[in-house]
């Protein structure tokens, strides 16, 4: 079973490219795989091909939504050490407590403001991916 | 009208029963008490008759006495000396109407001076008596003449000399007029009849006798078939025993009762009066029942209709707000999504292509990434603003001097340059909804900083200021000012008194905080100058009161 760096699930183009410009400019991740939705994210963890080290997850998702995709990720054995941050628009206080409710490790609210975006985008994934150290895989 | 419950008929009865049982008894009362009434009249007319008759009698004996003592007194009584003596006892006061004598052997003629008519009546009234023994005599009458009197006879052998030789017999007739005729007329009104009885010795002839025999007087020597016998008296003359009584033949004492005939019609008018005044009220309060009866009944049924219609407002109510609720998430996520690309991919452009682009094609990229984040500021007030209305009130106490000072930390570190002087008095605490009162002072003094920035000397001031028992705060700054005649439009959403190139911002600030001193039960006011620097004074209200 081979390794990706992060499962990007985002369903907007515009916010694809931006987060992905930016990912690949500051040289965080290589293998990044892009799920356009719900369904899709979730086909791809269950078909078990790859596993993510960092899920960048979108809540509001065609098809299933963000906190169904989650609470996935945290019933499926595999996944459920897997570090999610939700990368969203909204700032609504009962969905961000919902969110660490079904287990998130973290939540950021997209800035509108292009350089604060990118800023953004680069924290997360310089300290996801770099800086944390995540439990060894497979363990209760 | 409803026909009348049981219960009700059944008090109507009870009350005319009682009326009636009171009418019964005044009437028993009063019938009672008119009976002894008349009971006592009729006794004490009758005890006033019989005192009469015996004290008349009693004359009457008085002048049989000095009769016989007359002769006694003469060997031969001469009819000169007998007619002498009944002028001297006429003349005198012995209620004597006249005197008749019978002499005992000498046939004397006929009576003297007399009209015959009148003696005829005294003669028969002589000759009715037995005739003395042997002998058949007319009698000597001497009188005044009779109306209605009484004969009483005195012994026959009792008129004689001294030494016992007979003279003869003597009738004494007494009168009843004047005074006893009245009392008479009085009595028989009441059915009441005078009696003279001769007691014992029912052989011998009757000693008194009544002439004419009016109805009212009675004389016998029998016991009558006596009704009543009132005022009884006893007397003797002659030598014989005699009762004068009244007797009441009709026996009606209870004749003249008119008292318990007005009690009785009385008591059944009253009786009649008061039920048919209750049965009324019964029906007036029946009728009253039924009536609020039927306004309850029509106020159920209004509420009810009211309950309904609340319920519908509230669920219209509740959908517009989940609306709203959706439409908030819709400006957060939607509006923001284009906005973030359109400031994403400008940047993009400049960073890639930047080079490339002269000076104006930079400017305005530069335009519109401006624009954009504007717009997003923009977009955070509104989400604020609507925030706001959902935002439940959770007041405690505020330690304000701290959260002043930590909000003047935070503004400091976002903007490194700031050279105001601020000058903090002793705000003290209160009782408010920290995170609302936190919004309210770094607006306030986010602007005081900001309008000031650009004067020589900027300085702002934060104190207490309370009025009365009103915690109130008051932001001073020495900066741009207003004009104080659009005093009223600062406190308007996205109302803004200065450009946007001279001081940014959103407009929405001064609402928020307009809205979070309102929901204290406060108000805030702004006063200034243009170019004089402005001053935002606010009162929290009854609910920032410090508890005591």
């Amino acid at each position: 079973m081979s390794t990706i760096d992060i499962l990007l699930v985002e369903d907007d183009p515009r916010d694809l490219e931006l987060t992905l410009r930016t990912l690949k400019k500051n040289n965080i991740a290589n293998h990044i795989f892009v799920a356009r939705d719900g369904a899709e994210a979730l086909a791809f963890l269950q078909s078990g091909s790859a596993q993510p080290r960092l899920v960048l997850l979108d809540l509001k998702l065609p098809k299933v939504s963000g906190l169904e995709v989650l609470t996935q990720i945290r019933q499926n054995p595999a996944t459920k050490d897997t570090p999610v941050v939700i990368l969203t628009s909204t700032d609504d206080q009962p969905e961000i407590d919902a969110c660490y409710r079904l287990g998130a490790n973290s939540f950021v609210r997209k800035p509108v403001d292009f350089a604060q975006f990118t800023e953004a985008v680069r924290q997360v994934g310089v300290y996801w991916l770099l800086l944390n150290q995540p439990p060894k895989a497979g363990q209760p | 009208m409803e026909p009348r419950p049981t219960g009700s008929r059944r008090r109507i009865v009870a009350i005319a029963a009682l009326g009636a049982l009171i009418t019964l008894g005044t009437v028993a009362v009063v019938y009672t008490q008119e009976c002894k009434a008349n009971q006592l009249r009729v006794e004490k007319i009758a005890a006033q008759l019989t005192h009469q008759s015996h004290e008349r009698i009693e004359r009457a004996r008085l002048a049989l006495d000095l009769l016989v003592a007359f002769f006694r007194c003469s060997d031969e009584v001469t009819t000169a000396e007998f007619d002498q003596f009944v002028a001297h006892i006429l003349q005198s006061d012995f209620c004597v109407s006249w005197i008749a004598w019978r002499p005992a052997e000498i046939d004397r003629g006929p009576v003297m001076g007399r009209p015959e008519h009148q003696t005829a009546a005294m003669r028969t009234a002589m000759q009715e008596l037995p005739p003395l023994a042997g002998t058949d005599h007319t009698a000597e009458v001497r009188g005044r003449g009779p109306e209605t009197i009484l004969l009483l006879r005195q012994n026959v052998f009792s008129l004689g000399t001294e030494n016992g030789r007979p003279q003869g017999e003597a009738l004494i007739a007494i009168d009843t007029s004047a005074a006893l005729s009245q009392t008479l007329d009085e009595a028989g009104t009441h059915g009441l009849q005078l009696v003279l009885r001769a007691v014992g010795n029912a052989a011998s002839p009757t000693p008194i006798q009544v002439h004419p025999a009016p109805a009212a007087i009675r004389a016998t020597d029998q016991t009558p078939d006596m009704l009543a016998i009132v005022a009884p008296d006893r007397f003797e003359f002659g030598g014989r025993s005699f009762e004068v009584f009244c007797n009441l033949p009709s026996g009606n004492l209870d004749a003249s009762t008119p008292l318990t005939w007005l009690a009785l019609v009385i008591g059944t008018l009253a009786t009649w009066w008061v039920t048919r005044g209750f049965s009324s009220m019964q029906r007036r309060h029946q009728y009253a029942e039924h009536l609020v009866a039927e306004r309850t009944q029509q106020l159920a049924e209004a509420n009810h209709a009211l309950e309904l219609r609340v319920a519908e407002r509230t669920a219209e109510l509740e959908q517009a707000h989940r609306e709203l609720e959706s439409f908030s998430f819709s400006v957060s996520h939607d509006l923001r999504a284009p906005l973030r690309a359109i400031d994403g991919f400008a940047g993009m452009l400049e960073e890639d292509h930047g080079a490339a682009l002269d000076a104006d094609a930079q400017r305005l990229l530069g335009v519109i990434r401006s624009s954009s984040r504007d717009m997003s500021g923009l977009i955070d007030s509104l989400l604020r603003l609507s925030r706001l209305g959902r935002h439940a009130l959770q007041p405690t106490q505020v330690n304000v001097h701290t959260m002043v000072t930590s909000i003047l930390a935070e503004l400091r570190a976002a903007t490194p340059d700031l050279r105001a002087e601020v000058e903090l008095g002793n705000l003290g605490m209160v009782h408010a909804d920290a995170t609302l009162l936190r919004e309210v002072f770094r607006n306030l003094i986010g602007n005081a900083l900001k309008f000031s920035s650009k004067t020589t000397a900027p300085k702002v001031s934060i104190r207490r200021c309370d009025t009365d028992d009103t915690p109130s705060f008051a932001v001073q700054d020495n900066g741009a000012g207003f004009d104080p005649a659009f005093a009223n439009k600062l406190f308007t959403p996205f109302q803004r008194l200065h450009r946007a190139d001279e001081f940014e911002g959103s407009g929405i600030g001064l609402a928020l905080c307009q809205r979070i001193v309102a929901m204290h039960g406060g108000h805030i006011e702004a006063h200034g100058q243009p170019g004089m620097g402005a001053t935002f004074q606010f009162h929290l209200g009854a609910l920032a009161r410090p508890h005591s």
